[in-house]
């Protein structure tokens, strides 16, 4: 149980982290691309911006702790991670302003959707790149392992 | 560090006396090993099919909690289960074992290789062909282990 404890907060922090950490990105490709007028309405309203990227990390960062317990499967924790994360992101980021919403416009809103889902999936594939690369690592180093005691022997 | 060693057959037990001035992470590695000197001849005991076994450590591939049960896999993936607890079970088992989650401990010489999986998480695969999880909080630890 202490340990559950411990965990969900580490992951809390890690959403926390992550939702800060692409607030200020975003809000440096704002500036990179349009200047400080671009910028100026964010500003304005800093504090529900930032809770909002708070409440956004929490959900897309701190639910990958699904990955951490055996069950469900691997495809359905995927899938409660993908509706969980983008459940709350994108109707926050329709609230702040994050996204343009027109609902009389359907096929514009659609391929919104389309392209806040393209959004998560390339996280999602970085994240993924990243073990692989950590897994090739691992795996060098096992044969090496290997060949030493081999050599020993 | 200087090492003196000396063997003599006239000695009935074999001990170590380190003189340090301050423990470090290496010399509390290096006693870890010489404590597990002797148990590396232990032998555990686990049951099959009602029939109880004697199981050496290096013929272990894995360790894990399946359901209530404490279970072992060996090379040739017997399934046996244990009557110790996975914490004892961990300080028992010699240098080559590495715990992967809350729920795991592997031999290291066992492992076939790991592979990232589609949910983010990485999965290890032993030579045995027996399958598990590599937890993110225990990734760390594992990695040092191997020495990366």
């Amino acid at each position: 149980m202490k340990h559950i404890v411990k965990l969900v907060i580490t992951y809390i922090f890690y959403g926390i982290s992550f939702g800060c950490t692409f607030f200020v990105f975003m809000c440096l490709s704002y500036f990179v691309g349009g200047g400080e007028d671009l910028l100026m309405p964010i500003f304005k309203d800093f504090a529900r911006q930032s809770i909002g990227a708070i409440i956004v990390g929490i959900a897309c960062g701190s639910t990958s702790i699904i990955y951490q317990f055996n069950r469900p499967s691997g495809f359905w924790k995927i899938i409660i991670h993908f509706l969980v994360g983008m459940g709350v992101f994108y109707p926050v980021g329709i609230y702040l302003g994050w996204i343009p919403f027109y609902p009389d416009r359907i096929p514009f809103t659609f391929l919104q959707f389309l392209s806040s889902c393209s959004i998560f999936m390339i996280i999602w594939l970085c994240f993924y790149l990243f073990n692989r690369n950590e897994a090739k690592r691992i795996n060098k180093r096992l044969r090496e392992l290997e060949q030493d005691s081999t050599k020993g022997s | 560090m200087r090492v003196e060693c000396r063997i003599n057959a006239d000695y009935k037990e074999s001990y170590a006396i380190l003189h340090i001035n301050k423990m470090t992470e290496t010399v509390a590695e290096i006693i870890s090993m010489l404590e597990k000197e002797n148990i590396n001849s232990l032998t555990l005991t686990g049951t099959k099919d009602k029939k109880t076994y004697f199981i050496k450590p290096e013929e272990i591939s894995l360790v894990r909690t399946e359901g209530r049960e404490i279970v072992c896999y060996d090379k040739r993936k017997n399934r046996y289960i244990l009557d110790k607890p996975l914490y004892e079970l961990e300080n028992i088992l010699n240098v080559h074992f590495v715990r992967i989650s809350k729920s795991a401990i592997v031999n290291i010489k066992e492992i076939n290789h790991v592979e990232a999986s589609f949910n983010g998480t990485m999965e290890l695969v032993m030579k045995n062909g027996v399958t598990d999880y590599i937890s993110r909080s225990f990734r760390k630890s594992f990695k040092e282990r191997l020495g990366l």
